[in-house]
C-alpha cells in the first residue's frame, strides 16, 4: 500500500528513471547520441593538473566530509569519487604527486581502491604509497580541516580539488588554497556552501554539474544519455511549475493536489 | 576477477537501493524491517572502516617517526593522543565517563570552536576579493550584498526603513527562487547518478577506476 503524500513522489521518480534509462539505452545502442555543451569547470580539471606538473608541485583532492551513506550528500561523495578517478589518472599521466585527504572512514577504502587502480592502469603502481597518497586525516570535521589546510601549506599544492559534501569548513579549505596560490576547482550541491566556493575558487561546478561531471568527462556516449535525460526531467518540472502557478492563480488547485497526493 | 566482483557489488547495490526506495513509498512491515537491517549494517560497516582509518593513520605517522621526517614530533603527539583516548576509554569502560568527557570538552571542543571561529576572518578576506567590482556580475553581487547586510544589521533600519525591505525582497524572491531551482536540478542529478551507478555505467563509486 502506498503511503499518503508519497504517491506523486513514487510516480515521478519512476517516470524520470524510465526517461533516463530510455535515453541511456538509445545512446548506448548509438541510435541517438546527445550533444552536450562543453563545461569550462570540468575542462579546468585537466588544466589544473597540467599546471601543477609544470610547477613541479603536488595536486590535492578532497572528496568531502560526508560518508557514502550520508542521507543528504551521499550523491556528492559518489560524484567526488568518480572525479577522483579522473584526477588520479591525469596526475599519474602528467607525473604530478597526488595527495588525497579523507575524512569519513567509509570513503577511505573506496578512495584507496580507486587511486591504486588508476596508478596500476597507467603502469605506475610503484608510485602509489600506502597511507601517503590517500591519507586518512580525521572523521571529525575540524580535525580534518586543520590537517588538510596544514598539508596545503606544507606541500605548497599547485592544484586543489574540493568535491563531495563540504559544510562549514568549505571556505577555510578554499581560502587556504587561494592563499598558497593553487588553481582550484570545486563542486557542491550544498546551496549554503556554493557561494563560498564561487568566491574563493577559480571554477565551481554548481549543483548538478558536479553530479554529471563524470558523464561529461567520459568518452562513453551512454553516460551523456543520462545527462540529456536529466534535462528532459527538468523541462517537465519547469512545465509543471509554470502550469501549476497559472492554474493556482486562476483558483484551480489540480496540479498542487496531484503533487501533494 | 575484478569484473565479477564489480558485478556482484552492482547487484547488491541494485537490490539494496530498491528495498530502501520502496520502503520510502510503501507501507509494508517486512520491507520496513529489511530496510532497517540494511541501515544498521551500514553503521556496522562504518565502524569497521574506522579501524581501517586508524590503521592507515598509524602506518603513515609511524613511518614518519621512524624516518625522523620533518615535523615528526607532531606525529608522535598525534599517536600519543590517540593512545590516551583509547586507554582512557578502556580504563573507565565508557566514552561518557567524566575523564573521557574532560579530554573532549577541555581540549577538542575549544580547538574545534576556534577553527570554526576562523571562518569570520576567511569570510572577510573572501568578501574583499569577491566584492571588488571588476565586472558587472561582481557589481550586482556587491549591491545585493550591501542590501542584505542592511537587512541583517540593525544599522540598515536606522538609516532608512526601506533598506531592510529591499534586502528582504532580494532574499525572499531572488535568492529563494534561485536556491529552489538549484535544488530541483540537484534532486534530478542525484537520481541520474544513482541510476548510472545501479546500471553499471558508473563504476568508480564501487571502488574501481574504469
Amino acid at each position: 500500500m502506498l503511503i499518503a503524500g508519497k504517491v506523486s513522489w513514487a510516480l515521478m521518480t519512476l517516470g524520470f528513471s524510465l526517461i533516463m534509462l530510455a535515453i541511456l539505452y538509445l545512446a548506448s545502442r548509438k541510435i541517438y547520441i546527445p550533444q552536450i555543451r562543453e563545461h569550462p569547470g570540468v575542462h579546468a580539471i585537466s588544466e589544473a593538473v597540467g599546471r601543477a606538473a609544470e610547477m613541479g608541485r603536488p595536486v590535492s583532492f578532497s572528496p568531502g566530509t560526508s560518508s557514502l551513506y550520508d542521507t543528504k550528500y551521499a550523491g556528492d561523495t559518489a560524484a567526488a569519487l568518480t572525479l577522483l578517478s579522473y584526477v588520479a589518472k591525469e596526475a599519474v599521466k602528467s607525473g604530478s604527486k597526488l595527495i588525497v585527504g579523507i575524512a569519513p572512514p567509509t570513503v577511505l577504502p573506496v578512495a584507496q581502491a580507486i587511486v591504486r587502480t588508476a596508478y596500476s592502469l597507467e603502469g605506475k603502481a610503484e608510485e602509489y604509497v600506502e597511507g601517503d597518497t590517500v591519507r586518512f586525516y580525521s572523521p571529525d570535521q575540524w580535525g580534518f580541516t586543520s590537517s588538510y589546510i596544514g598539508m596545503m601549506h606544507r606541500e605548497r599544492v599547485a592544484a586543489n580539488f574540493l568535491f563531495g559534501g563540504h559544510a562549514a569548513e568549505a571556505l577555510i579549505l578554499a581560502e587556504t588554497g587561494a592563499t598558497v596560490g593553487a588553481m582550484q576547482v570545486a563542486g557542491s550541491t550544498n546551496v549554503y556552501q556554493l557561494p563560498m566556493f564561487v568566491v574563493a575558487c577559480d571554477y565551481t561546478l554548481i549543483g548538478e554539474d558536479q553530479l554529471a561531471a563524470a558523464a561529461y568527462l567520459s568518452p562513453d556516449p551512454a553516460q551523456k544519455g543520462t545527462v540529456f535525460g536529466q534535462d528532459i526531467a527538468k523541462i517537465i518540472c519547469v512545465g509543471l511549475i509554470v502550469i501549476g502557478a497559472l492554474l493556482s492563480t486562476a483558483g484551480i488547485k489540480i496540479v498542487y493536489q496531484l503533487l501533494a497526493s | 576477477m575484478a569484473g565479477v566482483w564489480r558485478r556482484i557489488a552492482s547487484a547488491i547495490l541494485l537490490i539494496a537501493s530498491l528495498v530502501i526506495l520502496f520502503d520510502f513509498a510503501l507501507r509494508n512491515p517486512t520491507l520496513q524491517s529489511v530496510a532497517t537491517d540494511l541501515n544498521n549494517w551500514a553503521v556496522v560497516v562504518g565502524a569497521f572502516a574506522l579501524g581501517i582509518g586508524a590503521y592507515s593513520l598509524i602506518l603513515r605517522h609511524g613511518r614518519m617517526i621512524s624516518k625522523r621526517s620533518p615535523l615528526w614530533p607532531y606525529s608522535l603527539l598525534l599517536l600519543g593522543t590517540m593512545l590516551a583516548f583509547i586507554v582512557t576509554g578502556l580504563a573507565t569502560g565508557s566514552i561518557t565517563s567524566p575523564q573521557y568527557n574532560w579530554i573532549y570538552t577541555a581540549i577538542i571542543m575549544p580547538i574545534s570552536s576556534s577553527l570554526y571561529g576562523m571562518n569570520a576572518f576567511f569570510i572577510a578576506s573572501a568578501s574583499y576579493r569577491a566584492f571588488k567590482a571588476k565586472s558587472w556580475e561582481a557589481l550586482v553581487l556587491l549591491v545585493a550584498a550591501i542590501f542584505l547586510m542592511f537587512k541583517n544589521a540593525p544599522i540598515g533600519g536606522v538609516i532608512s526603513p526601506i533598506l531592510p525591505q529591499i534586502g528582504g525582497i532580494i532574499w525572499d524572491f531572488a535568492a529563494a527562487t534561485g536556491m529552489r531551482a538549484l535544488l530541483i536540478g540537484i534532486g534530478i542529478g542525484t537520481l541520474a547518478l544513482g541510476l548510472r551507478v545501479i546500471v553499471g555505467q558508473e563504476k568508480t563509486p564501487l571502488g574501481g577506476a574504469e
